[in-house]
């Protein structure tokens, strides 16, 4: 597996303590707020959708990620 | 400010001699060569600066008892320990050449180090080459173990950096006789695990929980306790190799 490549696989997403946990793909390991994860979410959806229309990007292409 | 006193045996530097004589064969010379260029003690407690970054250094420290970190904090407070130390290890050999630091060196739990002004470790490096080679290796080492890190916190799972760095703690431990089988002494907080793993407390908590589910490990009351060595390397892949336990001519 390139790790440098987008990961194909998304992490496993539970709950402890009253935080949300994301853990991986790969080295990813994050823990967030309800409200934080609920943002995110949305925020991840949104740029899923817009990263589906855009279809595979060239070789040596980077989206701006600001 | 710590008491530092000059009260020790120099059986105390013992530590230091179970990790050189592990890489190498330490001839009583140079055993006496290193007890003479240590000035003295200090004891100091959980949470104090031992060395300040920034901050011009004309001694190194050596780790006798208890657990130090370096540590490095971003602006907002952030912080990320980028080693821990354990007894018999040099915390800032490296000032003796950089002079001043760019992390801290914290005490995690109650430390009794010994000191070695500069002026007695370049003394070494002009009347004792392979002592100063062995000296030189202990900063390699320091270095193996930072770019395994890097790895860590870079590519491997919460599980992953929890179990590699039990893994690893264990062995360092064993080299220096701190460990019963497959137990160790661990005072650390929670908070310091997941400062040294870029996990949050809650995450640490989780992982050791799963960990004890799993019949890999257990800490609790300050102790790690590996039930499955082998179970617990696998799902850390920890490979001891880059603590270069060897030992031959160097």
């Amino acid at each position: 597996m390139h790790s440098n490549a987008a990961f194909d696989t998304s992490g496993a997403v539970t709950v402890e303590s009253g935080e949300v946990m994301i853990d991986g793909p790969n080295g990813i390991a994050l823990s967030l707020t309800p409200r934080a994860a609920r943002e995110m979410g949305r925020r991840l959806i949104a740029a899923a959708d817009r990263a589906a229309g855009q279809g595979t990007m060239p070789d040596g292409a980077q989206e701006d990620c600001g | 400010m710590a008491s530092e006193t000059s009260k020790a045996t120099r059986g105390e530097l013992a530590a230091q001699f179970l990790k050189l004589r592990c890489r190498d064969t330490v001839s009583d010379e140079e055993e006496r060569a290193l007890e003479h260029a240590c000035s003295g003690f200090r004891e100091a407690k959980p949470k104090e600066v031992l060395v300040h970054e920034r901050r011009p250094q004309t001694q190194s420290h050596l780790l006798l008892e208890g657990i130090v970190a370096r540590q490095s904090t971003l602006s907002d407070g952030r912080r990320q320990i980028v080693a821990l130390h354990v007894p018999g290890d040099f915390v800032d050999l490296h000032s003796f050449l950089v002079q001043s630091l760019e992390h801290d060196v914290v005490a995690l739990t109650p430390v009794r180090i010994a000191i070695f002004p500069h002026a007695g470790l370049r003394a070494i490096t002009e009347t004792h080459p392979h002592l100063a080679r062995m000296l030189w290796l202990s900063t390699l080492l320091d270095a193996a173990l930072h770019r395994e890190w890097v790895l860590t916190v870079g590519r491997r799972t919460a599980k992953e950096r929890v179990a590699h760095l039990l893994c690893e703690l264990h062995a360092r431990m064993r080299v220096v006789e701190r460990t019963t089988g497959n137990s160790y002494q661990l005072p650390l907080s929670q908070t310091d695990i997941a400062d040294a793993c870029g996990l949050t407390n809650v995450h640490v908590n989780r992982v050791l929980r799963r960990l004890r589910e799993a019949g890999l490990a257990r800490f609790r009351t300050k102790i790690v306790e590996i039930l499955d060595p082998e179970g617990l390397a696998a799902a850390a892949e920890f490979d001891p190799f880059y603590l270069h336990l060897g030992g031959f001519p160097r």
